[in-house]
C-alpha cells in the first residue's frame, strides 16, 4: 500500500512538474516577497488622519499644545490646519480622517471633534474619553489601576507593517493553494479519463485522493519556506510553522477537491472556488482589527489559522495559540478529507 | 460582420447555459453581496470588547455599554478563559481588595489595554475638570468598510466576466475549436468583440443589483454605468491576456493569480497611502476603477473627474492591448 502510495506521489510530482507547477509556486513566493520588501512601507498605519485647528488664547493655550506636541510624536498623521473649513475640505478627501477645533467659550476652552458621520456612538464616547482622560490626569492626581497581565514576559514588540503582511501571504498562498490547485489537476485528469483507468487497478481512492494532496503539501512547504526565510531569515518556529501548513494544506486540498467533485470543467468551478475563496479570506478583517470578531468569522477555520501562523512566525511566548490550532486543524482536515473520499465514491459511482 | 459578431456571443450563451456557468456566474456575485449586507451592522456596532464580571454594580457595566461590546461571566475563571482567547478582549473585575481590575492576554492592541483603564480612571475621579466637549460630524453616513466591500464586490463582479473568457479560450484552444474557427469567414476582431459582449452586459446587471441590495443606489446612476463600462474593459482585456498566454488552465491559475495579485495591490495602496504617494499607482487601470467607484459612491465626483478617470483606464488598457497585440493575435490563431 505504502508502495502504491509513493508510486502515485511520485507519478503526480512529475505532473506538477510538467505542468508548472513547481515554477509558478516559485515565481509567485518570489514576487510576494518582493512586494513585502520593496513596495509595502515599514509604516504605513490605518489610524485616521488628524486635523487640528487652535481659535483659542486662554491660559490652559500652552498646555493644549504641548499634548498636541507629544501625540504629533507618537502618531505620524497629524497635520496643523488654518481654519475650520480647511479642516472640513481635508477631511471630505479622505475618510479615515477625523478633526478637532479648539476655540474659547467663556474664557474656557471648548473642543470640537468633527468626525465623518458613519462612526458609531461607542467610537464618540471612546474618543471624549480619552480626552478628558488626557486633560484630567494632568490636572488631578494620577490613579493607578490594578492591570493583570495573564501571559507574562510576551514579546510584542511592534512589528513592521510590509512584514506583518507576511503571515496573511502564508495563509493564502501556501496554506490555500492546494484550495485552487487541486481542483485543476482534478479535471486535468478527468479529461484525460486518468481517475477511470485508476479504479480498476487494485489502487485505493484515498491513496489516489491523497497522492493530490501530498502534491500540494509539497508545494505548499516549497512557498512558506521560501517566503519566510527571505522576509524573517532564520527567526521563526519553523517546525510549529510547518505543521500548521501542513495541516491547513490538508484542510484546503480536501475542500478543493469537495467543491471539485461538483462540477464538470475548471471552468465552472472556477467562479466558486474565487467566490469560497472570498469568503475564507473575510477573518482577515481582524487580522487588521483584532477586537473586531463576529462569531462567522471566528467559526472560520482560517481564522485562528491566520493568528497561529503570526505566532510561529513572530513568536511572542504565546505557544498555546499553535497547539489549540493545530489540535482544531487536524480534527477540520480528517472530517473535510473523510467527505472528499466519500464525494468521490458517490460521484464516481454516479458517472 | 454584426450577425458573426452576434453569433459568437449566442454560442458562448448557449454554451454558458448548458454548463449553468452563466448562472453561477450570475448569482455568485449577488451571493456574495447578501452575506456581506449581513455583515455590515456588526462592523458599525462595537469596536471594543469587555469581558465583564457580573457581580459589578449595574452601573458600572453600564458605563462600559457605552465604551464596547460588553460579555458577563460569573467567575474570575471564565473571564480569564475569555480574555485567552484569540481575539481582543480586556476583563473586568475587582481584585480582594475590592478595588477594579483589568485583566489582559499580554498582547492586546493600544485600545484595548488603555481604554478600560480610562474608563475606571473616570468613574472614580471626583472633581472631574470641566471642560467643553462636544462632537459633530460632516454627514457622511456610509461607513469606509461597506464602502470598501461594495467597491470589492464591483471590482470582482468586473473580473469574474474576464476571467471567465480567458478560461473558456482556454478550454477552446485545448479543444481545438479555435483552430475551426480561424478557417471561417469571421475575423479575430469579430471573435474579440463577439467574446467581449458578455464581459460588458453581466458587470452592468451586477453593479446596479450590487448597489441595490446594499441601499447604496442614492448616487449618480449615469456616472456608475460610464465607470462600470470603461472598467469591464481592464476585465475583458484580463481575461484574453489570460486565455491567449496559457497553454493550459493550470498556467491559467497562475497567470489569474498574478493579476489578483496587481489588482487587490493597487486597491491596497489606493487605501493605505497617503494621498501624496498615490501616483505611484497611476500605472494600474484597476487604481482608477477603484477611486472612481469610491468617489461616485461618495457622492464627491464631478463628469470632469469621471472624464480624467475613464481616460486613464482607456489609456492604459489600450497601452497594455498595443504591448499584448501580436500574443493575442497569435495566441488566438
Amino acid at each position: 500500500m505504502l508502495n502504491r502510495f509513493l508510486g502515485l506521489v511520485k507519478k503526480d510530482i512529475i505532473t506538477g512538474f510538467r505542468n508548472y507547477y513547481f515554477l509558478m509556486v516559485i515565481i509567485v513566493a518570489l514576487l510576494f516577497v518582493g512586494i513585502i520588501q520593496f513596495v509595502i512601507p515599514e509604516d504605513t498605519s490605518i489610524k485616521p488622519s488628524v486635523y487640528y485647528y487652535i481659535d483659542y488664547e486662554g491660559e490652559m493655550k500652552a498646555y493644549l499644545q504641548e499634548m498636541i506636541g507629544q501625540s504629533e510624536e507618537e502618531h505620524d498623521k497629524i497635520y496643523k490646519a488654518n481654519s475650520r473649513e480647511e479642516i472640513i475640505d481635508n477631511m471630505k478627501k479622505s475618510t479615515n480622517s477625523i478633526g478637532m477645533v479648539i476655540t474659547a467659550k467663556q474664557g474656557k476652552p471648548s473642543i470640537e471633534f468633527i468626525l465623518q458621520g458613519y462612526e458609531n456612538e461607542q467610537v464618540k464616547n471612546a474618543l471624549l474619553l480619552s480626552m478628558r482622560d488626557e486633560i484630567n490626569s494632568v490636572f488631578n492626581e494620577e490613579i493607578e489601576i490594578d492591570v493583570v497581565k495573564l501571559k507574562q514576559g510576551l514579546n510584542v514588540e511592534k512589528i513592521p507593517t510590509n512584514k506583518n503582511v507576511l503571515p496573511l501571504f502564508v495563509l493564502t498562498e501556501p496554506v490555500m493553494l492546494g484550495f485552487i490547485l487541486i481542483a485543476a489537476l482534478i479535471f486535468m485528469e478527468k479529461d484525460e479519463g486518468t481517475i477511470k483507468a485508476y479504479i480498476v487497478t487494485p489502487g485505493r481512492l484515498p491513496e489516489y485522493l491523497a497522492s493530490k494532496i501530498t502534491l500540494m503539501l509539497i508545494l505548499g512547504i516549497i512557498s512558506v519556506l521560501i517566503s519566510t526565510i527571505l522576509v524573517v531569515g532564520f527567526d521563526a518556529d519553523y517546525v510549529s510553522l510547518l505543521i500548521i501548513v501542513i495541516l491547513g494544506g490538508i484542510f484546503a486540498s480536501s475542500l478543493g477537491l469537495i467543491v471539485a467533485s461538483f462540477f464538470k470543467n475548471l471552468s465552472q468551478a472556477m467562479i466558486w472556488i474565487i467566490a469560497i475563496t472570498l469568503v475564507l479570506s473575510i477573518p482577515t478583517v481582524s487580522y487588521f482589527f483584532p477586537s473586531f470578531a463576529p462569531w462567522f468569522f471566528t467559526i472560520l477555520p482560517t481564522y485562528p489559522l491566520m493568528f497561529a501562523i503570526r505566532e510561529a512566525i513572530f513568536q511572542t511566548g504565546n505557544s498555546s495559540i499553535i497547539y489549540s490550532t493545530a489540535l482544531y486543524l487536524l480534527v477540520v482536515s480528517i472530517i473535510t478529507y473523510g467527505i472528499s473520499i466519500l464525494t468521490y465514491r458517490l460521484h464516481l459511482a454516479r458517472d | 460582420m454584426i450577425r458573426r459578431i452576434l453569433n459568437v456571443f449566442k454560442r458562448d450563451m448557449l454554451n454558458s447555459f448548458r454548463d449553468y456557468l452563466m448562472l453561477y456566474m450570475f448569482i455568485a456575485p449577488i451571493l456574495l453581496t447578501i452575506g456581506f449586507s449581513f455583515f455590515i451592522p456588526s462592523v458599525q456596532s462595537a469596536s471594543l470588547q469587555f469581558a465583564v464580571d457580573e457581580n459589578l454594580d449595574r452601573e458600572v457595566i453600564k458605563e462600559f455599554e457605552k465604551y464596547g461590546k460588553v460579555e458577563k461571566y460569573n467567575s474570575i475563571e471564565e473571564i480569564k478563559d475569555r480574555v485567552n482567547d484569540v481575539d481582543d478582549v480586556a476583563g473586568i473585575t475587582k481584585n480582594n481588595e475590592g478595588k477594579f481590575q483589568v485583566i489582559l492576554e499580554g498582547n492586546e492592541s493600544h485600545d484595548t489595554e488603555v481604554i478600560p483603564q480610562m474608563i475606571i480612571k473616570d468613574m472614580m475621579r471626583e472633581n472631574k475638570l470641566n471642560i467643553d466637549l462636544n462632537v459633530t460630524d460632516i454627514g457622511v453616513k456610509r461607513s469606509p468598510v461597506a464602502l470598501i466591500g461594495a467597491i470589492s464586490i464591483i471590482q470582482m463582479a468586473v473580473l469574474i466576466g474576464g476571467v471567465t473568457i480567458g478560461f473558456n479560450i482556454i478550454e477552446e484552444k485545448q479543444s481545438n475549436t479555435i483552430k475551426a474557427l480561424n478557417v471561417t469567414p469571421m475575423t479575430k476582431l469579430e471573435f474579440i468583440i463577439g467574446r467581449s459582449i458578455v464581459g460588458i452586459v453581466l458587470p452592468i446587471i451586477h453593479v446596479y443589483i450590487v448597489l441595490w441590495i446594499l441601499g447604496m443606489l442614492n448616487v449618480n446612476k449615469m456616472m456608475v454605468l460610464v465607470m462600470t463600462i470603461v472598467s469591464s474593459l481592464i476585465g475583458i482585456l484580463i481575461g484574453f491576456l489570460i486565455g491567449v498566454i496559457s497553454n493550459n488552465q493550470i498556467t491559467g491559475i497562475t497567470n489569474m493569480k498574478a493579476v489578483f495579485i496587481i489588482v487587490s495591490l493597487s486597491i491596497i495602496g489606493a487605501l493605505l497611502l497617503p494621498e501624496s504617494k498615490h501616483f505611484l499607482l497611476y500605472w494600474a487601470p484597476p487604481y482608477w476603477s477603484f477611486i472612481g467607484f469610491r468617489d461616485i459612491l461618495l457622492n464627491n465626483i464631478t463628469w470632469g473627474q469621471i472624464g480624467v478617470y475613464a481616460s486613464w483606464i482607456l489609456g492604459l488598457t489600450f497601452i497594455i492591448f498595443l504591448l499584448f497585440r501580436k500574443k493575442i493575435s497569435r495566441g488566438l490563431a
